[in-house]
């Protein structure tokens, strides 16, 4: 595909050589999406690239970055959706790397979607980017949505009044999106000179001063835009090696603004953007009428101080087991059908011990893997892509702020442990939306501690189904009250502060769901990509344990633990073991080992108790350890695995003793 | 009256004169909107909780310890 485009490219080029532009229409066309985070950006960059797209992380950078392909009239175009940003003061890594993307000059053309019910906040971006100096189109998104609020808006005279084209759009209609493009590609090909905004009073004249300064001093920027980053005292600066005697000048100008202003140059600054897009957003955007919306009524029951926190805990609950639910039928279902592989792979002809690795070990690492991922785990991405997308996840972070604060965290803190309950890789992923590395740390551990949906497998399918649902419940229950006292623990000795919430909370709305879905899926191939090779590797290293016989020797070595201070019977040492690998196989391999799916045989109703609530705590499963490591690095993560082992032990052998004593 | 934001009561509005605290989160508050001379609202409050602000149309929750650092005045 690509080796036929690439000749297509260049016989067009021969045959039209007289037409001298013919070049430049071939050209690939790099295209950079900014925007405020919910300004509809990643709905933009759906509609237009389809399925076209690669997921990764920005080179050395926590931070996801999604490009995307698509053809228009014959030539490719390159879309790169940079991350969400309220600012480029490079605050946040976010900013840092959607600063640094534009300012290297790779984007041909900036796409700022913004949200027209918020034009004020949306336009302060919007300047900041004109001040780049780069070709520029303006997409006015939500039309629809600031129409309900009675927000009429003025494409023309915002047009007018920035300098650049701009493009009414409803994203997730697909409305506007075919004008969004030919006016991006007309701007692209005219090349014309883009008009940085001006500032007024003392700022636009320390701007002009700070402009003669750097006269002499040659750079790659443009000058207008690095007077103000002087201006601002921005770290990016250092890069540049400017003379002394500029930086000097520079401080000099912006102590006097300070002084005027009795403000932070920071404050004074942002002020002035404020000053000038709202002046902007007034002339071009006209407010009729206002009615409360169904949803606006909504949001004062989801946000009462009685009612929200009855709601979020009815709706998680609900939502859960409606989830489990789904997913015990689906994993049935998908069993019975790779069931019917087996008898396939055995007739196989190949020598046993080989046969045995291909099925118990590389096959049946598969099928497990698939049967959580597609049952459980996909059904409960939507669940949060719905979360996330309708706005109710910025209410929950916003009701659980308060009791996060005990646990070192903040109420952004509660997202990444509620994925916890899917999978725990995603969870520890998750934990990137947190500011400081102490957050991600605590939040990390908490979050493993959750029992994710292999786990769950194992509560319900023993304690649920031989003690009864009460008694999962109360696994639950401890769990949850367990991870409060552990994040209690960890913000009391762990060193540093927690830092304030700071977060928007958007209007409801209904998610569209093309886009949830699509959301959707991407993770859950995030998560096969990074968790099936573990899965299989941990099943084929377990059946090569088996195959040499070791099992045996790994229950005596265990057994001291095992037997007497968990009061288990000595199979489970194995057991346990290849939960390490992968947490659903315990129960699976209880029934091998025992000869009986009857538990109730091998296990009494405090052993089912004591075992379902150690494998909930003891370690995260193989494929979480390496997420672990990936994202805090080895140190850490050893730690935090070894107090997992400590902690588990500890407690499971508490509540075994406990139980004998209360049996006595 | 001048005071901290962290203690108007819902509903009730203020005119921002001032943002204290460290440089990021002043920073941070003024990108968002956070502006001397900028109207707020308190659209809801979590007892002890953080409390939901009305700058600009957008809502933003902030923890307590943030909005007390944000003093407003009376318009």
């Amino acid at each position: 595909m690509l080796l036929v485009e690439g000749l297509q490219t260049r016989y067009m080029l021969t045959i039209s050589s007289e037409k001298a532009d013919s070049h430049i229409l071939n050209k690939e066309i790099t295209i950079a999406l900014a925007g405020n985070p919910n300004a509809g950006k990643s709905v933009v960059f759906n509609q237009l690239t389809g399925g076209n797209q690669i997921i990764g992380n920005w080179p050395g950078k926590t931070v996801e970055r999604t490009e995307g392909w698509m053809r228009y009239k014959g030539r490719r175009i390159r879309i790169v959706d940079l991350p969400g940003i309220y600012s480029l003061s490079t605050y946040t890594e976010e900013e840092l790397i959607a600063r640094e993307f534009i300012i290297s000059g790779t984007p041909d053309v900036i796409v700022n979607v913004i949200d027209a019910s918020l034009l004020e906040r949306s336009l302060f971006l919007t300047l900041q980017l004109l001040e780049m100096e780069k070709p520029l189109v303006l997409a006015v998104n939500q039309l629809d949505v600031a129409e309900s609020k009675g927000l009429k808006t003025d494409i023309s005279v915002l047009s007018k009044l920035l300098g650049v084209p701009a493009v009414g759009i409803i994203a997730t209609k697909g409305t506007g999106l075919n004008r969004l493009l030919t006016t991006t590609i007309e701007l692209v090909d005219k090349k014309e000179r883009v008009v940085p905004p001006t500032y007024g009073g003392e700022i636009e004249q320390s701007i002009q001063e700070l402009i003669r300064l750097l006269d002499e001093f040659y750079s790659e920027y443009p000058t207008r835009w690095l007077a103000i980053k002087l201006l601002e005292k921005d770290e990016w600066l250092k890069n540049l090696n400017l003379p002394g005697e500029i930086l000097s000048q520079a401080e000099k100008i912006r102590l006097e603004l300070e002084k005027t202003h009795k403000e932070p140059i920071e404050v004074v600054i942002s002020s002035e953007r404020y000053a000038l897009a709202s002046r902007i957003a007034r002339s071009s955007q006209f407010y009729e009428k206002k009615r409360r919306t169904i949803l606006q009524n909504l949001d004062t029951i989801l946000l009462h101080p009685v009612l929200g926190y009855v709601s979020m805990l009815t709706f998680l609950f609900i939502g859960f087991i409606v989830l489990f639910k789904v997913g015990a039928i689906g994993s049935s279902l998908l069993e019975q059908l790779f069931s019917n592989l087996e008898p396939l792979v055995i007739s196989i002809p190949l020598p046993e011990t080989l046969r045995h690795l291909l099925w118990d070990g590389i096959l049946s690492g598969f099928i497990s893997g698939v049967t959580i991922a597609l049952p459980y785990i996909l059904p409960f991405y939507i669940f949060l892509s719905f979360l996330e997308n309708s706005g109710y996840l910025a209410r929950i972070a916003f009701l659980t702020d308060s009791i996060m604060h005990k646990l070192g965290l903040h109420g952004k803190g509660t997202i990444p442990i509620i994925m916890g309950y899917g999978c725990n890789v995603p969870a520890v992923l998750g934990t990137r939306i947190l500011e400081s590395r102490r957050e991600r740390i605590i939040a990390s551990f908490l979050s493993t501690l959750i029992p994710c949906s292999a786990r769950t497998v194992v509560i319900l399918g023993l304690v649920g189904i031989f003690l009864g649902v009460k008694w999962a419940l109360l696994i639950y229950l401890l769990d949850l009250v367990i991870i409060y006292i552990v994040g209690l623990f960890m913000n009391r000795y762990y060193p540093g502060e927690t830092p304030g919430l700071i977060m928007e909370v958007p209007d409801l709305r209904i998610p569209v769901l093309k886009p949830t879905l699509r959301q959707s899926w991407f993770r859950i191939k995030e998560f096969l990509y990074i968790a099936l090779p573990y899965m299989i590797l941990g099943s084929v290293a377990l059946e090569l344990i088996d195959l040499l016989g070791w099992s045996n020797i790994i229950n005596k070595i265990l057994s001291p633990i095992i037997e007497h201070w968990l009061g288990l019977p000595p199979i489970t040492g194995m057991v346990l073991i290849f939960g390490l690998l992968r947490k659903e196989l315990t129960l699976i391999l209880l029934s091998t080992f025992s000869g009986t799916t009857n538990f109730s045989l091998v296990l009494n109703p405090r052993q089912m108790f004591v075992f379902s609530f150690f494998v909930t705590l003891y370690v995260p499963c193989l494929a979480t350890i390496v997420v672990l490591k990936k994202e805090l690095g080895n140190i850490t993560a050893s730690i935090l695995v070894i107090m997992e082992v400590f902690l588990s032990i500890l407690l499971a052998g508490l509540l075994n003793q406990f139980w004998l004593y209360i049996a006595r | 009256m001048i005071r901290p934001l962290s203690t108007l009561k819902v509903g009730e509005k203020g005119k921002i004169v001032k943002l204290v605290g460290g440089i990021g989160m002043v920073k941070r508050l003024s990108d968002l909107g956070f502006v001397p001379e900028q109207e707020v609202e308190v659209v809801r409050s979590a007892p002890r909780g953080p409390i939901a602000i009305r700058v600009k149309g957008t809502v933003y929750a902030l923890g307590r310890g943030v909005a007390d650092k944000i003093y407003v005045d009376d318009i």
